[in-house]
């Protein structure tokens, strides 16, 4: 007893400690606080699904992420959990889709994608069995130095913003970036130049193309998209395939030189030949609208909730062409007998 | 299973509940079966051999008592002493003297698997090895194969020491032990002490070490002389660290290890250095190849002959290398001047004091160091590089403290603000180290009884250590786990 005794006390200080810890990790690891932050996404969407057993889960990189859950269900009636983070690779998205399956009993999977990710290059690019790792053994995420970090820049962050209310000094006021949050609007700049362009948007274009340069033509993605697809038939889950838009910088700067849209084409047609697929990717008048735009890739807060809309709750858009594989194969096949015809 | 892991604090958390709980009949078993758990944790087969070469060993050591004239028992002490020797000449050396024997005939060399070599296997030869020459000088063997296989697999000591005998721990195995508070208390108190080195001291300097040791173009200069100094610490604390934990752990079930470390590198000399470091393989080394050799009872000359064949032996267990033969030659050599001079100025070369001990302690540690060298690198020709470095000139010392910055980020810290906390870690791990060894060196004196530097300190101090060094130990720990930090392996589990 007596060494027991000390030893708690011993442990009293580490208790503590831990106690801070699980108050301010970001992850939400044990569904205590009801959120997480933006950039721990990639681990707590994991954790979110093993505690919720969802039947709608959301699947791709920053563009699907910045759609807000509790916007989409207030619309739709419908709880997804958003799997997607920023700077989730195709890869990733992949091994999510098969995590998910094995965890819970899918019934609608929207997966979001686009040229961007669709780049067989950046297929060894994953991060997911550290996320799976620190999801399935919580001793593990105990364990990580960088979780501990991430959890003291938050209680750093909590007690700046409570400094801030005590005396008033809005300068010594922290935020933390949530581009799906309702409450932070981000506004496009007015820099525009001689092309019409936002000067922004341009510098942007200029990060995506170097790191497009190297595309390589998504056959093992594409194999590995099938198997999905037959996996969903297979097992009577919903898929849509989601593919944004892009600001018409994007095209004109990245697409265009780099001769993507030839695999544009290519990937669209094998999608929508198979599963059923939300269109948005083209160049028109949706892409020219520069306002719409925070950067080349994403949207002000306005457009992502009438996205949000028109992919989840069915609002009607001329700029989204929803086709199923059945409607798609009938059209091409018309088209074809036309072509022949002629 | 390493000892700095949570998974060990948990098994021997397990180990000693159910051990000490246990009637006296079953402890032995248990604690065997345990060994043994613990020793197979990585590779099953590691422990067929272990048991295999106990086996071997049991069954000689009665084969050498029933020989009755001395020729025979030399002669079978001979062959005895071939199985355990031969498996560890087999397993740990087998490439190296491939390598020299193609060497001098321009044959192709042959060479086994590196991971052939168990895990302790230097350790537990000697220590078998041991038993079967104090049988032959006379002790009775010991009957129950148990205790031997326990003896032979004791999992605080089997992967890296301390070096044990015969007489002083079947004894041990075979009382019945209770759970005691104050084993328990100054056990995990040694333990703690052990993980702090470990994981605050050298596990940091390791990141340091290694970022100098890879980046030879930025070397020149300080960082190379930090990284000899650092190496040093990093050694020393990596494996009295080990030593600490091994024996805490031992002492929580109730067992006392030798001690292995008494401040080394407070020594005045080599001949000093050399009756404080790895004490366990010094004695073992004296009482089983130099006094049989004839010691200092042979004339001088013969004794510094036995000098340097003990020490050129000592170089070759520690690693299987050119480098690890020189590193033992090079202390041979120093010992070696220490005898000569001795002999010349007598008592007062063996007892310095005063201004005299600091300036020889300051030398010794200057030696020691550039030994170390050897231990650390791959090859002679990039020990005596990093030597060279010292002298050349290179970069300044803030820019030097801006290089280790980046090696200790390496996967790790991506905020600078983080350094302060890693330096400040470093800095108080120093501090308190050189503080507990003060301690000892002036409570322990000549006894070489048990250490607890923790136990030195009065209540209110040793609680607040207790909280520093476990916070710190824990946020190290997190450290060696996250990135591409430094691996957490004990650097003496390679010998």
């Amino acid at each position: 007893m007596k060494l027991l005794k000390k030893l708690l006390i011993f442990a009293a200080p580490f208790l503590l400690l831990l106690a801070l810890f699980i108050a301010f990790e970001p992850y939400d690891y044990w569904g205590l606080k009801g959120e997480s932050r933006y950039y721990a996404r990639s681990v707590s969407a994991l954790r979110e699904l093993l505690r919720e057993q969802p039947e709608n889960i959301v699947l791709g990189d920053s563009r699907m992420a910045n759609f807000n859950a509790d916007y989409i269900e207030e619309q739709t009636g419908e709880r997804y959990t958003m799997l997607c983070y920023g700077g989730a690779t195709l890869n990733e998205s992949i091994e999510q889709f098969w995590f998910a399956a094995g965890h819970t009993g899918l019934k609608k999977v929207v997966f979001g994608l686009d040229f961007y990710t669709l780049n067989d290059n950046h297929r060894n690019e994953t991060r997911f069995e550290d996320a799976r790792e620190k999801a399935l053994e919580p001793l593990k995420f105990l364990g990580n130095f960088d979780v501990w970090l991430d959890a003291a820049g938050n209680f750093e962050v909590a007690f700046s913003n409570v400094w801030a209310d005590i005396t008033g000094d809005e300068t010594a006021r922290l935020t933390v970036d949530d581009p799906s949050s309702l409450e932070q609007d981000v506004r496009p700049p007015d820099n525009y130049s001689a092309e019409g362009y936002r000067l922004d948007l341009l510098e942007y274009s200029y990060i995506i193309y170097s790191q497009c340069a190297d595309y390589s033509p998504p056959l093992d993605y594409l194999a590995e998209l099938e198997e999905i697809i037959s996996y969903c038939e297979e097992n009577g889950i919903e898929l849509i395939f989601v593919i944004p838009n892009c600001s018409r910088v994007i095209w004109n700067e990245v697409i265009y030189p780099l001769e993507l849209d030839y695999y544009i084409d290519i990937y669209k047609d094998f999608l929508k030949s198979r599963a059923t697929v939300y269109d948005m990717e083209f160049d028109n008048d949706y892409a020219a609208n520069d306002p719409l735009f925070y950067d080349g890739f994403h949207f002000v807060l306005e457009e992502k909730l009438h996205l949000a809309r028109v992919i989840f709750a069915g609002e009607e858009s001329e700029y989204c062409v929803r086709t199923t594989k059945e409607q798609y194969l009938a059209e091409k096949a018309a088209a074809e007998a036309e072509a022949e015809a002629a | 299973m390493s000892f700095a892991t949570p998974v060990f604090l948990i098994f021997l958390a397990l180990a000693s509940a159910a051990y000490l709980a246990l009637p006296r009949r079953l402890q032995a078993p248990f604690l065997l079966l345990a060994s043994l758990v613990f020793y197979m944790w990585a590779l099953p087969a590691y422990g067929l051999l272990v048991l295999a070469t106990a086996a071997a060993v049991y069954f000689s050591a009665f084969w050498i008592s029933g020989a009755l004239e001395k020729k025979a028992r030399r002669l079978r002490l001979a062959l005895a002493i071939s199985l355990p020797l031969g498996a560890l000449l087999v397993l740990k050396y087998f490439n190296f003297f491939s390598g020299i024997f193609s060497g001098i005939f321009g044959l192709e060399a042959l060479s086994l698997s590196p991971l052939v070599q168990p895990l302790g296997i230097s350790f537990y030869t000697l220590q078998l090895t041991g038993y079967l020459v104090d049988v032959y000088g006379g002790e009775e063997p010991e009957r129950d194969f148990v205790y031997f296989a326990l003896f032979a697999s004791f999992f605080p000591y089997i992967l890296s020491g301390p070096i044990s005998r015969a007489s002083e721990m079947l004894p041990q195995f075979k009382e019945e032990h209770r759970y005691s508070y104050s084993n328990a208390a100054a056990g995990l108190q040694r333990f703690l002490c052990g993980a702090f080195k470990k994981l605050v001291l050298a596990d940091s300097l390791g990141l340091l070490v290694d970022g100098v040791w890879a980046d030879e173009l930025n070397a020149a200069g300080w960082p190379a002389l930090f990284a000899v100094f650092f190496y040093s610490l990093q050694l020393y604390c990596d494996f009295s660290g080990y030593t600490d934990m091994a024996l805490g752990a031992a002492k929580v079930l109730g067992f006392k290890l030798r001690e292995n470390f008494l401040a080394p590198y407070f020594a005045f000399s080599i001949t000093d250095f050399w009756s404080r470091w790895h004490m366990s393989l010094t004695s073992w080394l004296r009482d089983y190849i130099y006094i049989p050799l004839g010691g200092n009872r042979k004339g001088f000359k013969r004794k510094l002959l036995n000098i340097l064949i003990v020490f050129a032996i000592s170089g070759l267990w520690h690693g299987a290398a050119l480098t690890f033969v020189v590193w033992g030659l090079w202390h041979a050599l120093f010992r070696l001047i220490d005898e000569l001079l001795a002999k010349k100025r007598g008592e007062a070369y063996l007892r310095p004091f005063g201004l005299a001990r600091t300036l020889r302690t300051g030398l010794t540690f200057i030696l020691t160091s550039l030994g170390w060298v050897l231990f650390r690198a791959p090859d002679l020709s990039s020990a005596v590089s990093m030597v060279s470095l010292i002298f050349r000139r290179g970069v300044s010392l803030t820019d030097t403290l801006t290089l280790f910055n980046s090696y200790a980020a390496k996967g790790v810290f991506t905020d600078e603000k983080y350094f302060a906390v890693f330096w400040a870690g470093i800095i108080i791990a120093m501090a308190l180290a050189l503080l507990f060894d003060i301690r000892l060196q002036r409570a322990a004196g000549a006894s070489l009884s048990y250490y607890n530097p923790l136990a030195l300190f009065g209540k209110r101090a040793r609680w607040a250590l207790y909280w520093l060094m476990g916070l710190l130990t824990a946020v190290f720990y997190l450290i060696s786990t996250t990135g591409a930090a430094a691996s957490s392996a004990f650097i003496y589990a390679g010998y």
